[in-house]
């Protein structure tokens, strides 16, 4: 795990972070580069597997903010039981945050476990960008 | 996933590290929350109307069963089924007033000193590309997106250093951005966002029709009260003085229905054209501006379910995982913490 030292410290660590695009309403989309250049170097070499991450991030939170049939009804039912239902099971955004968090975690240890390379889950600042910590060079 | 941990170089930082080690990140929130049960639950700062509101529901609602209740419906066949039902009514006010006022609206987490360091560097460097030149130029005020074929502008916020997103807007008196911003109520003592529009919505509308239930029975019954010629014989203060709870109780029901019923039927109508109050004020998708709502489903029933049932979201700011220090606000208030933490050891050295 890569470890942050504050900024008036003298940082050790770089962000960068891959914005969210809003254009579409009901999908949950972020801007990636589309060449490895655009990149700071020593994001370069896993380019790929960045792309990877943030399209999985995109399904996973598109799934979960997915409104079908079931989700409805899921949420009527729980209006009608005063939403005393939602302490006793995960709804349906809680899973996939879940299965994004397990993942990052998996990421975050095996494909970047020498390089120091740190990933953010998404939802923590809202959905609005993917953080990626990476040690100065 | 918890937050990093933050290591500290300087001489004398293992006091700023014990603290650090021990915040979490709603003891160094830099909005105007106040956190219950170890930051598990939250308001705004001012508590005192929320107060109000809760003592005048359970307040009418005691003197309905010890007043009216015992005075004519105890000895009805029906009379029993006629309390579960006020109670049940009651309950639910009160659980969806608390899920309201308790529940996260959808607070942004604002950005970290690195992030908004980079924005303005990305800003800057377009500058540069743009006109040749450097020099600071703080990041501007509005950039166009388009959502769904409709362009709308994307406002910064210099107070949490984030371009918002689409339907999101500052709060003044909580000082947070909150995702899908209606208004703040002071009445139920928080903003309304995001994740407890639906909880506002279902407390107004199960609200309106305990007060109309309330108005009605209390006037019929003062009505019979009045009428009743072994007592009264129509005569009204005589009536009202003997049966004060029933005079309470409409006097509040007849004030609050005005309020409650219409907002219960101006969110109904922002609910079935998936608008918000902050939108319906600045007039966002009025027609004589040429922009439709990108957000509508299509039909107003379609609205209604997909405010009402759609999948609620996650928190995006987790109270009580371990602080993070890469925000200057949480950094300046780690080292008040350090200080007042630092002065409480010398006092104590003094005294011994």
């Amino acid at each position: 795990m890569a470890h942050e030292l504050h900024p008036l410290d003298g940082s050790q660590t770089e962000k960068y972070f891959i914005l969210r695009d809003y254009s579409i309403n009901d999908k949950i989309a972020f801007t990636f580069p589309n060449s490895a250049s655009e990149l700071p170097v020593p994001l370069r070499s896993y380019y790929t597997q960045l792309k990877d991450i943030t399209t999985q991030m995109e399904t996973i939170y598109s799934s979960a903010e997915a409104a079908s049939t079931a989700t409805y009804c899921q949420g009527c039912i729980a209006c009608l039981t005063g939403y005393i239902l939602l302490w006793c099971i995960n709804t349906q955004y809680e899973k996939y945050q879940h299965e994004a968090e397990v993942l990052l975690e998996k990421e975050n240890i095996s494909t970047f476990k020498g390089s120091q390379i740190h990933i953010r889950n998404p939802c923590n600042n809202g959905l609005r960008c993917i953080e990626v910590i990476y040690p100065k060079c | 996933m918890p937050a990093i941990a933050g290591m500290v170089t300087a001489n004398g930082a293992e006091i700023l590290l014990s603290i650090f080690a021990s915040c979490k990140a709603w003891e160094v929130f830099p909005g105007k929350n106040t956190f219950y049960c170890d930051g598990r639950f939250l308001t705004a700062n001012d508590k005192t109307v929320l107060c109000i509101t809760s003592t005048l529901i359970t307040m009418t609602t005691a003197l309905f069963i010890f007043n009216d209740y015992r005075a004519t419906l105890k000895d009805q066949a029906y009379g029993i089924y006629m309390l579960a039902c006020s109670l049940l009514l009651y309950s639910f006010v009160m659980l969806m007033l608390f899920r309201t006022s308790f529940c996260d609206p959808g607070i942004i987490p604002r950005a970290s000193s690195s992030q908004s360091a980079q924005v303005e560097r990305q800003l800057i460097d377009a500058d540069v590309r743009k006109n040749g030149y450097s020099g600071y130029k703080p990041p501007p005020r509005v950039q166009e997106i388009e959502i769904n074929g409709v362009t709308m502008k994307q406002k910064y916020c210099f107070t949490c250093k984030i371009f918002r997103p689409p339907r999101s807007s500052h709060c003044s008196i909580c000082d947070n951005c909150v995702d899908r911003f209606d208004h703040h109520c002071p009445w139920v003592g928080n903003c309304i966002g995001r994740r407890n529009y639906r909880y506002f919505y279902l407390f107004l509308a199960s609200l309106s029709g305990r007060c109309l239930c309330l108005l009605i029975f209390s006037c019929s019954l003062m009505n019979l009260l009045i009428l009743s010629k072994e007592k009264h014989n129509g005569e009204i203060l005589a009536a009202l003085q003997e049966s004060w709870p029933s005079a309470f109780e409409i006097f509040v029901s007849f004030f609050s229905i005005w309020s409650v019923v219409g907002l219960t039927c101006f969110h109904t109508y922002l609910t079935s054209t998936n608008t918000t109050t902050n939108e319906d004020i600045k007039g966002s998708w009025k027609k004589n501006r040429a922009a439709r709502n990108p957000f509508s489903r299509g039909s107003c029933l379609l609205n209604c379910i997909h405010v009402l049932c759609a999948p609620l979201p996650v928190r995006s700011f987790n109270p009580r995982a371990p602080a993070n220090i890469d925000h200057h606000e949480i950094y300046n208030k780690i080292i008040e913490l350090r200080d007042s933490n630092r002065n409480n050891r010398h006092d104590s050295q003094m005294r011994v």
